[in-house]
């Protein structure tokens, strides 16, 4: 039975990675804005989230947090997505005006160590380096316990998952998804062609942004805790690999490089029959295993598992009616 | 309404320490296909980029349509009608042959995720007219069969027609093309001729940086000479074939020719 | 004012090591046109290095930072003519090149937290342990002030390398004009390997003396820094050593006079509103970058 709790944790997980490979499949897929601090903003979610749902600091267990409103989840949710979006677009407005890719990705590399000091240092924010806990239950209406909640958390789980892969299949076919694809492919091009791609870039970066806070709005409500130690440069890298195996620029890619890297790499290697002293060295095999895929992917096949999906249109040229089909 | 859509005045333009253009003057007359002529080096393609704005002004001044466009962002130029394509063939590689097309052909107005999202019927009527445009263009430079390809994958030549469509069918009031002709198979020059005259007639004015004199002759209504980064002489073909100057800076035998 | 003159002399000490990398950092950006994000790892392999051979093969301190520079620059040769050297081939897009650096520094972390574990290490007490000298109003420790001989021979053998040596001349010229330089007959595989060793190793020494400052070291001390150099290498402007030299002296003097303010845990945070506000008011540096950024 204890599967059953295994294989519904490991779903909870699924869905939140599934939703931070499809922000960045946005940002850099689409885009191509290298966004090295992309787990930061998970975390700015996770963190506002919680501090919405938690009531206030308590000074007798010597933690240290901002805000503590005791609000309902879906506040908390939506105040950690949009907080992510608003430290996004600072930074954006900063950075993705005139700076060439690899300086918008030094210097959103600098901001996730910055951001690491900071939140660990200065505990009156969250509790610095032990972070907070005690997160209650998201939206636990039925009062369930500790193990029946983790089957509960599956539906919304799965429910914002989908809702936000609706959105990044409607972005991706559109002619705001198209016009990002063709900033990625040139961009002096395509501003010599009316793009405003100063404008076009940013809004990839905050909507990209906004998945990973909504994704770590949802994770705190299962992990209950947050801390830096969850957030370092390491997991943006978990995402990278998982974006490019999967496929860039696609959304079923995203999903399936998920899979791959998260369920199967990730959490399938923790159940493999290994001798106790290797067990302590899994972590790092795996990211030497991780590190390894993305390097041979991108040489290999860049466009990874599954490709960027060609549209297809059905064009009658001598009569009036034209139908798209995917 | 003035008879010059476009009107270049002391335009300057360095490269480190090379002037690339000294001191540049020109107009093109309002519907007209305009030739600028001269040998490589004499910076054509240069003041292409920074008229376009692909290049930032350095000094000088451009009027296009009755504004001052020196010193706006390219993107912005584009949008009140002035396009160019490239010398050397920049497609959209990852893009297939009809995104190139809808991609510069949008409504910039739906290019917005809110739109993207909440895909209203308005915008799907746009974007079937859009298509109907695309097959009509396509077919008309003979991409049609290649409509679904990736750009990347298209031969020298297409490639060519595709960035001679693509300025097209953004329609815009002025189009400054870049040796339209460089890389595309003889066969066809005479069609990209057919084509460009066409779409004057439609009411887009040309300048055309270009090197090969029988395509000048036979388009071209008024010729400018640039040599050295600056203009030497303007006039039609006849004119300029009666100008020593020309005659010795390019048009001679000695001349370097594409 | 005591405070201060402390200040300056941590901050002079900080920037020794930072210049020390950053020089190499922003030489290699000059050449190869794309930032090394595994850097830090070089820092962090050559901290590593010197504590195996000072412990293990008990070296002299000194000269097993000495030999770190070999090793640091022997790993940095070797990735870039194994891993990076096919994608240039293949003329793969910056933006590639730099999540392929990304990766190596992913797998060179791991690997040394596979062969040594989490640490934290530290060098031994023979050597760290030091009583401060007071110098007029500064204070430091023989070790602080060695780092900063250090750093001054280092900025004076890479003058003497790109004013006097064949190979220094042919790196500005390709830092320059990449294709003129090529036409002109120079190498540009031995200048790229150069360059790499030059930058691996420099890292590798800056990585010791971060080390023997900080007083302790983990498998991930190097990347938690490297932003911190490339603070310094944006403000001196991308691809000039002499900026580089320029932008580490402001860098590590800014952090450290910040220890007046702030507290000193947000050092690194300091650093990042350096970088930030050179990335947004002067994007090509202080000795401007002719490239494009």
């Amino acid at each position: 039975m204890v599967w059953v709790y295994y294989l519904a944790n490991l779903g909870v997980f699924f869905c939140g990675y599934a939703i931070l490979a499809l922000g960045l499949n946005i940002q850099f897929g689409y885009a191509g804005v290298l966004n090295f601090a992309y787990i930061t903003f998970w975390a700015i979610g996770a963190y506002v989230t919680g501090v919405f749902m938690l009531g206030p600091a308590s000074p007798i267990l010597g933690e240290t947090y901002i805000l503590g409103l005791h609000f309902p989840f879906l506040v908390g949710l939506l105040a950690g997505g949009i907080t992510a979006g608003l430290v996004a677009t600072a930074m954006g407005t900063l950075i993705l005006r005139r700076l060439r890719s690899d300086f918008v990705g030094i210097a959103l590399f600098a901001l996730s160590f910055a951001l690491y000091d900071l939140v660990g240092n200065f505990t009156p924010l969250f509790n610095g380096w032990d972070g907070i806990l005690g997160v209650p239950l998201p939206l636990n209406f039925f009062g369930l316990d500790a193990e029946q909640f983790i089957l509960y958390y599956l539906i919304p789980s799965g429910i914002l998952a989908g809702i936000l892969y609706w959105v990044a299949s409607r972005l991706s076919k559109s002619p705001y998804g198209r016009a990002l694809r063709a900033i990625r492919e040139d961009e002096v091009v395509a501003a010599a062609f009316g793009k405003n791609t100063y404008l076009l870039r940013l809004s990839a970066l905050v909507i990209g942004c906004v998945f990973a806070g909504l994704s770590g709005g949802l994770m705190i409500g299962f992990l209950t805790a947050m801390a830096p130690a969850a957030w370092t440069n390491a997991e943006t890298f978990v995402v990278w690999t998982a974006v490019i195996v999967g496929g860039m620029g696609s959304n079923r890619g995203a999903v399936l490089g998920t899979f791959v890297i998260v369920i199967l790499l990730t959490e399938g290697t923790r159940l493999l029959p290994v001798p106790l002293e290797l067990q302590n060295q899994l972590p790092a095999l795996r990211g030497i295993v991780i590190g390894l895929i993305l390097i041979a992917v991108l040489y290999w096949r860049r466009r990874g598992l599954i490709p960027e999906e060609r549209p297809q249109y059905r064009l009658v040229p001598d009569k009036g009616a034209t139908v798209r089909s995917q | 309404m003035s008879d010059d859509l476009l009107v270049v005045s002391g335009l300057t333009h360095k490269y480190g320490g090379v002037r690339a253009v000294n001191s540049c003057s020109l107009s093109v007359r309002r519907g007209s296909v305009t030739a600028l002529i001269g040998p490589n080096g004499a910076g054509k393609t240069t003041l292409v980029s920074v008229v376009s704005g692909t290049e930032r002004l350095q000094s000088g001044e451009v009027q296009f349509d009755g504004a001052g466009i020196g010193g706006w962002p390219s993107y912005r130029i584009a949008r009140r009608g002035l396009l160019r394509s490239f010398q050397l063939s920049r497609e959209f590689g990852g893009l297939t042959v009809v995104d190139n097309l809808l991609v510069v052909g949008q409504d910039t107005s739906l290019e917005n995720p809110i739109s993207a999202v909440f895909q209203s019927a308005t915008a799907r009527r746009r974007e079937s007219s859009l298509l109907e445009r695309v097959a009509e263009l396509l077919q008309e430079v003979g991409l049609y069969e290649v409509r679904d390809r990736y750009a990347r994958e298209l031969s020298g030549g297409q490639k060519r027609l595709l960035e001679l469509a693509r300025v097209m069918f953004a329609e815009p009031k002025m189009a400054l093309l870049d040796e339209p002709m460089a890389g595309v198979n003889p066969v066809l020059i005479e069609r990209v001729c057919e084509l460009i005259v066409r779409w004057q007639h439609r009411g887009v004015t040309f300048l055309i940086v270009e090197h090969k004199l029988e395509v000048v002759e036979a388009i071209c209504d008024h010729v400018i000479v640039m040599v050295g980064g600056s203009k030497l002489a303007a006039g039609t073909m006849l004119e300029l074939r009666g100008n020593p100057e020309v005659v010795g800076a390019y048009l001679g035998g000695t001349a370097a020719h594409a | 004012m005591n405070a201060a003159a402390v200040a300056l002399g941590f901050g002079l000490v900080s920037a020794a090591f930072i210049s020390i990398a950053a020089v190499g950092a922003t030489l290699q950006f000059g050449i190869t046109n794309y930032m090394n994000f595994a850097l830090g790892d070089y820092m962090t392999i050559g901290a590593y290095s010197a504590w195996v051979l000072t412990t293990k093969l008990h070296l002299d301190f000194w000269l097993s930072t000495a030999l770190s520079f070999f090793v640091g620059g022997a790993v940095a040769l070797l990735i870039s003519r194994i891993v990076l050297a096919p994608f240039v081939r293949r003329k793969t897009p910056i933006l590639y090149m730099l999540i392929v650096t990304l990766g190596v520094g992913l797998v060179i972390t791991n690997t040394i937290l596979l062969l040594d574990g989490t640490g934290p290490e530290q060098y031994p007490e023979a050597i760290v342990a030091q009583s401060a000298l007071h110098i007029g109003p500064f204070v430091a420790t023989p070790n602080q002030l060695v780092t900063i001989g250090i750093a001054a021979v280092v900025m004076l053998a890479i003058h003497m390398m790109l004013t006097r040596t064949a190979l220094g001349k042919s790196m500005r010229a390709m830092s320059d004009d990449a294709d003129l330089a090529r036409v002109s007959g120079i190498d540009a595989v031995r200048i790229t390997d150069w360059v790499w060793f030059l930058s691996g190793g420099l890292a590798g020494v800056a990585g010791v003396l971060l080390a023997l400052d900080v007083g302790s070291f983990t498998p991930a001390f190097g990347e938690l820094f490297l932003f911190v150099v490339f603070a310094a290498v944006v403000v001196g402007g991308a691809g000039h050593p002499y900026g580089a030299m320029l932008g580490a002296l402001i860098t590590g003097l800014v952090t450290a006079l910040s220890v007046i303010f702030l507290n000193s845990a947000y050092k690194n945070d300091v650093a990042f509103l350096i970088l930030l506000a050179a990335l947004v008011l002067r994007p090509r540096g202080l000795i401007a970058s002719k490239r494009a950024v």
